[in-house]
């Protein structure tokens, strides 16, 4: 008897797998010709909060653009998504799978080092990826088919850096970063290098991944005469860190990178939320973009009209974390450059994508260097105030 | 450059963390005590008992959430026992650690599942997170609680095992499984006394850890988890004095190391080269039972 139930119960397992894969099908059966985008982005992890909001960037962005035109037939965009868990040891696998998919050309993903853990799989594969919010330059440093949205964070790391010196007279600051992880520790040391150059001092402070307690280090920080903080961490650490170190009696600024741009910092941390600068890629109350106006407008709208979409936007449908615009423009930049080389092909598309040029992009025009990565000079500073994120201050550099 | 105050703040938060994992390490060490198994799945009930408070708290109060969280754990503790390890109870060893490595990914997984994988934030209790000023130090009364509890929580401990029958019966079983099923205690009622009071454990140390760090992510038990399982190694596992003072020396110890800028990153590094230094040197731990050799 024991044996039939163990039969039973292995039969119904394995049945339930060929239904979880029998799901993704659905779409291609009517005979209209398919062209698969992969998106490969974190929906789980520390970074699955960000993952999650560049995704509906995406997604909206396919609303709006769901078909592109090759060689005068209509392809229907098809995304599949991958989710590499904000860790680089799972990233490969999950690139892997876009591969096997059959994608022709992939976007994302938020966090350096998941997209440099899978640069080699689309190199190798030859499917062009392009970045949205992983600044770290080794992304697509050496690898030719590694394109990016974002600015880098050598860029970003000056800009914060000129900020703390500058704006909030900081001149001896603790960098607080993930040892091991290549958008935290990179960041840290191009923040570092330029705090040098002009005349401060900084320390780095490493901690291992999944540390939770910051008590003793803020009690450092606070006794150690640091008059401010700068912390390129993931989401869920930034939570414990603003809340550790306002709560050990830490006043002075705490700064760090695009990563901090999501809601769910402030409503985790409260009205301990004070003093917090960083710096991002987009924000949706600057006038003078008028193309950011009307992505704002309508992702809004879209956002709202969907319980499940307000979920992954962190409950809120009057805000944008800057990470989304990064999703939308990486999806517009992989459909003009399917529409350039009039090809389903990953080869082609990367060749298209080297010269493409797009002009009135919400983070801005469009147009790769040589490395593949965007040319970018603009960033602006965002604070959280009452717990919502606010306008601070524009870079122009 | 430090003050005096500086060096009570870092003993006070190595306290506090060291507390915390002592009450897990209590899970850890009276299950090994009594089954020979060591519960890997424990790390994630503590996990477990973080996002029932968050689900709990939707629906009632914070303050009423606390005492269904605590029942609920228990709940899962005991089933756990029931579903995963009971039925292996004749089967070799490594069968029962694997079921129980199973149980672990389950947990994580179906939380993973549930939650969609991101941290949620804690519920915050009333005055817990208030901060006081004394002198120079700064805390808040998270801090100050969790020793006192945990302190009290071990005493009541102590004197359950030491001077009730279930007690008794808890000591019987740990020293001869088949000696004291043949005198008349009721092995599968202890066993499930011990999974209560590790699962309740867990669940207490779960609402103060949570509520000090505000959010609760389906990964975090491991870790706090490991570090306990380090402590009951290091006191010696099967004896929960052992497990408590493992812990609060591995908290100190922790604390003091992250508090320097340069080695602060060696912090996990050193707990785990002590789980080694006390494997090779004392395999049996500081307070752990001395195994004689029969013929």
């Amino acid at each position: 008897m024991k044996k039939v139930i163990a039969m039973m119960l292995a039969l119904v397992m394995a049945l339930s797998l060929v239904a979880c894969g029998g799901g993704g099908n659905s779409g291609g059966g009517s005979g209209e010709k398919v062209i698969k985008i992969g998106v490969f982005e974190p929906t789980s992890g520390q970074n699955g909060a960000g993952g999650k909001k560049e995704i509906l960037g995406i997604q909206y962005a396919q609303s709006l653009y769901p078909t592109v035109k090759i060689n005068g037939e209509e392809y229907k965009v098809e995304l599949v998504v991958a989710d590499n868990a904000s860790d680089a040891s799972k990233a490969p696998s999950a690139a892997q799978s876009l591969v096997s998919a059959g994608v022709s050309v992939v976007v994302g993903t938020y966090g350096s080092g998941c997209a440099i853990a899978a640069g080699d799989i689309f190199k190798n594969a030859k499917v062009p990826a392009i970045g949205t919010s992983c600044t770290n330059p080794q992304v697509t440093l050496g690898n030719d088919y590694y394109f990016r949205i974002s600015y880098i964070d050598p860029f970003q790391g000056a800009v914060m850096a000129n900020y703390a010196y500058n704006k909030q007279n900081s001149r001896n600051v603790a960098i607080v970063v993930e040892s091991g992880d290549d958008y935290s520790a990179g960041f840290g040391t191009f923040f570092e290098k330029e705090m040098t150059e002009l005349g401060g001092a900084s320390k780095v402070i490493e901690f291992q991944k999944g540390e939770t307690d910051f008590t003793t280090t803020m009690a450092t920080i606070k006794s150690g005469g640091y008059d401010g903080i700068f912390a390129p961490v993931s989401i869920e650490t930034a939570a414990m860190i603003i809340s550790q170190a306002r709560g050990g009696g830490f006043t002075g600024p705490i700064m760090a990178g695009d990563t901090w741009d999501d809601i769910s910092i402030a409503q985790r941390t409260g009205d301990k939320a004070t003093d917090i600068y960083f710096s991002a890629f987009f924000d949706s109350s600057d006038a003078s973009n008028a193309a950011g106006k009307a992505f704002t407008d309508g992702f809004l709208k879209w956002v709202a009209a969907d319980s499940g979409r307000t979920a992954d936007n962190g409950g809120v449908t009057d805000a944008i974390s800057s990470v989304t615009p990064c999703g939308y423009d990486a999806y517009i930049a992989a459909i003009k450059a399917i529409e350039a080389a009039n090809s389903t092909k990953g080869e082609d598309i990367r060749a298209a994508l080297v010269n493409l040029e797009v002009p009135g992009l919400v983070t801005g025009d469009l147009k790769f260097d040589a490395n593949g990565d965007a040319v970018k000079n603009y960033a602006v500073i965002k604070t959280i105030k009452d717990g919502q994120i606010v306008y601070h201050d524009t870079y122009n550099g | 450059m430090h003050d005096a105050s500086y060096y009570i703040q870092l003993l006070l938060s190595g306290v506090t963390v060291g507390s915390l994992y002592a009450l897990i390490a209590i899970g850890y060490t009276m299950v090994y005590g009594i089954l020979r198994l060591i519960n890997f799945a424990h790390g994630d009930i503590f996990m477990m008992a973080g996002f029932f408070m968050v689900y709990l708290s939707s629906a009632v109060s914070p303050v009423l959430a606390v005492p269904l969280v605590l029942i609920l754990t228990v709940v899962l503790g005991v089933l756990i026992e029931r579903v995963a390890y009971k039925p292996l109870r004749t089967a070799p060893r490594m069968s029962v650690m694997i079921s129980a490595i199973g149980v672990s990914y389950l947990l994580q997984n179906l939380a993973t599942y549930v939650t969609g994988g991101l941290a949620r934030a804690y519920p915050e209790l009333p005055f817990l997170k208030e901060t006081i000023q004394l002198g120079e130090i700064s805390i808040n009364w998270i801090t100050i609680i969790t020793p006192v509890l945990t302190v009290l929580l071990v005493v009541v401990l102590v004197l359950l095992i030491n001077h009730t029958k279930v007690g008794m019966a808890m000591r019987a079983v740990s020293r001869d499984f088949e000696t004291a099923q043949l005198m008349g205690v009721k092995i599968n009622s202890v066993i499930s006394v011990t999974f209560v009071i590790g699962s309740f454990l867990a669940a207490v140390a779960s609402v103060l850890y949570f509520t000090n760090y505000g959010q609760v992510s389906p990964l975090i038990g491991a870790m706090p988890g490991l570090k306990a399982f380090v402590a009951a190694v290091f006191g010696g596992i099967g004896s929960i004095p052992g497990a408590v003072i493992g812990a609060y020396l591995i908290g100190i110890c922790e604390s003091l190391i992250k508090a320097n800028e340069t080695i602060s990153v060696f912090s996990n590094a050193f707990t785990f080269a002590l789980l080694i230094l006390v494997l090779l040197v004392r395999p049996n731990g500081l307070f752990g039972e001395k195994t004689t050799e029969k013929v």
